[in-house]
């Protein structure tokens, strides 16, 4: 079976569109996919204190053991997008062809204290994976989602296309940690969409640093007034890897607030493709929102293209928006090796800070240690032969 | 100080060094004995600071011709992180700042790095804080500033101390101070001076680059030594400089210029 037999009510992304002007997916058309097994699911089984959810092959695998008056259940009513303009090929393909939604609930003034873990798994070479998981946070709760797109082998190019829905009630707040480490030879798409009720918070800690080719589309959608939502995004590419990040912010309502830090290390012959888009509707007063791209190429083969994208209707708001690309520091590099430190291991702490940025913000030191562990494994070891 | 029949620390000889193809030292020669102190004084551009890159193995500047000789081997074969290893420490004229690395870290990291290459064992973190808390002391500097990012948002001042603290913890047998007064206030200027002094031993040597006489009221050197056009043109000892803060560096080209 090929994506092309596939009826969509979504037309196939071409070059063509701008949207995806420098992510060329037309031979994904042409590869023999088959449509991942959904597997049975499993009683309770887990007795460790970890709220656990293992999404395998698209559907939900285990049942965890969930705080008193979370719900995760199965739905099989079709699923119908609130936001169409969002909307795209490959989240359409993801509807039609997995009737089912992985559905939690957070129930209102509830303090979930152990973050809720989602794992997700392909266990078939060449299968085409369909996740899709919604979550509501009720109002006035507090919760940690973490997101591990995981490979459980390094399996051969499967089809990792995911859809997450999120919707925060007034005054909840999320933080969402979202790791991507699929297997070296697997493509993976997904489509975040997070909706904000007023005066709720999201922050989102998102790690590209897997697959042959990668696209995030995560949209944030402010719905109400005071909301706060950030997104601080790292993507390390080496190889032949092409990862390509298209986020957009929709601010609709006075008084909003948003930041957004998307940080790229690229070596090799990759290549790293970021589109931020701000939008400030016209009733959207008073907003404030930054957004910073910052890129490190690592070798003169590798690639970025960079674009903030801002749509501006209102006239008393606070926007900014900057985009830098560089190299190495050879003056920070001989500072360092000045004090005994060598080259290979100078560069890789100047990496290394370079990206711990992204995750300075995150107040638990257990996830931030995770997080930078991934980190540390996706950077290219430094061949320092011929820098001197 | 000098002492008499004490061993050559560094012998350099006829050195000549370019940056993009301009040639900047045109033929140093300078020898330094343990427990020295040398200054090196001369204008803006005279190559002074060039000569101090040098000798830490700048990756920018390219030895043309000459040979710099530390404690018998041969000096520009080396990295700029063997040399480090090797007891030649620079105190940069523009310290850099490194965001996201720790002072701490970093300072541990080098330490270790010095430690590794003898052969010791590295320090853990408990063992290495107990041996920097005095190290502290030394240049006045509160512990708060070994959480912070590598120089990052430091006045100039504490930039400077901090690159005294990192001589402190490295404890080098050449140590290069690079324009270290420049940008220092009075008492900042005594804080780096005292830890300089503190530091000197009788087996080790220093080398000062200054624009200004004021440092070396603080820093007495045995020696001085004036660079102009590339090379030392005149050596004195501490009276040279009195000399050339009243005269100025014009004095130079009536009486010395052309005449190495």
């Amino acid at each position: 079976m090929k994506l092309g037999d596939l009826s969509c009510s979504f037309p196939f992304p071409h070059r063509q569109d701008e949207d995806w002007q420098f992510t060329d997916v037309s031979f994904l058309q042409n590869i023999d996919f088959h449509l991942a097994q959904l597997p049975a699911i499993a009683p309770l089984s887990d007795t460790s204190a970890k709220q656990q959810i293992q999404i395998t092959n698209g559907g939900l695998c285990y049942f965890p053991n969930l705080s008193q008056g979370i719900s995760c259940t199965i739905s099989e009513v079709p699923f119908s997008p609130s936001n169409e303009h969002s909307w795209d090929y490959f989240a359409q393909l993801n509807c039609q062809y997995n009737p089912t939604t992985i559905h939690c609930r957070i129930p209102d003034r509830l303090q979930v204290l152990l973050p809720l873990e989602v794992n997700y798994q392909v266990t078939q070479e060449r299968s085409l994976v369909l996740p899709r998981l919604v979550l509501q946070v009720g109002a006035n709760s507090q919760v940690t989602l973490i997101e591990r797109f995981q490979p459980s082998a390094l399996l051969d190019s499967y089809l990792h296309n995911a859809v997450t829905q999120i919707h925060l009630a007034p005054s909840a707040k999320l933080i969402h940690i979202r790791i991507q480490t699929e297997s070296p030879s697997a493509f993976h798409i997904a489509t975040t969409l997070v909706t904000q009720a007023q005066n709720s918070v999201y922050q989102a800690y998102m790690l590209d640093l897997g697959a042959k080719l990668s696209r995030h589309n995560p949209h944030i959608y402010s719905q109400g007034e005071g909301t706060v939502s950030e997104i601080w995004g790292l993507t390390i590419t080496s190889g032949d890897r092409l990862s390509d990040t298209h986020s957009s912010i929709h601010h609709s309502y006075p008084n909003t607030y948003s930041r957004q830090l998307h940080k790229a290390i690229i070596g090799d012959r990759s290549q790293v493709v970021f589109n931020g888009r701000i939008v400030v509707s016209k009733q959207a007063q008073n907003t404030d929102s930054a957004q910073l791209s910052r890129s490190l190429l690592l070798s003169s083969q590798a690639k970025i293209n960079t674009k903030p994208q801002l749509e501006i209707m209102a006239d008393n708001v606070k926007c900014k928006h900057g985009a830098t690309v560089s190299q190495l520091d050879s003056e920070e590099i001989f500072y360092l090796q000045s004090r005994g430190i060598d080259h290979t291991s100078a560069s890789q702490l100047l990496t290394m800070s370079f990206a711990l940025e992204v995750i300075q913000n995150l107040t638990s030191d257990a996830l931030r240690g995770e997080l930078t562990q991934q980190i540390k494994n996706a950077l290219p070891s430094f061949d320092t032969t011929g820098q001197r | 100080m000098i002492i008499p029949d004490s061993e050559t620390i560094l012998s350099v000889r006829e050195l000549c060094a370019e940056i993009d193809g301009t040639p900047i030292l045109k033929g140093v020669n300078l020898e330094v004995k343990a427990g020295e102190v040398h200054a090196i004084m001369g204008k803006n551009g005279s190559g002074k600071s060039t000569f101090a890159k040098v000798l830490a193995g700048h990756p920018d500047y390219t030895v043309t011709s000459g040979e710099v000789i530390y404690q018998g081997q041969n000096l520009l074969a080396l990295a700029p992180e063997e040399r480090a290893r090797a007891g030649i420490f620079l105190a940069f004229q523009y310290p850099l700042e490194i965001a996201g690395v720790s002072n701490l870290d970093f300072l541990r990291m080098s330490y270790n790095s010095l430690r590794k290459s003898k052969g010791l064992p590295e320090l853990d973190l408990l063992d290495f804080d107990d041996f920097l808390q005095e190290k502290l002391k030394l240049v006045e500097m509160d512990s708060a500033f070994l959480s912070r990012s590598v120089n990052e948002g430091f006045s100039g001042g504490e930039k400077k101390r901090n690159e005294i603290l990192q001589m402190a913890v490295l404890e080098p047998t050449l140590a290069i101070l690079d324009e270290t007064d420049s940008g220092l206030d009075i008492d900042a200027l005594k804080i780096v001076a005292n830890g300089v002094n503190q530091l000197a031993k009788p087996t080790n040597s220093s080398i000062v680059i200054t624009h200004y006489q004021r440092l070396l009221n603080y820093i007495i050197p045995d020696f001085i030594h004036i660079m102009e056009g590339g090379k030392i043109v005149l050596t004195g000892d501490k009276h040279l400089a009195l000399e050339l803060e009243e005269k100025g560096y014009d004095w130079l080209k009536e009486d010395y210029q052309g005449e190495p």
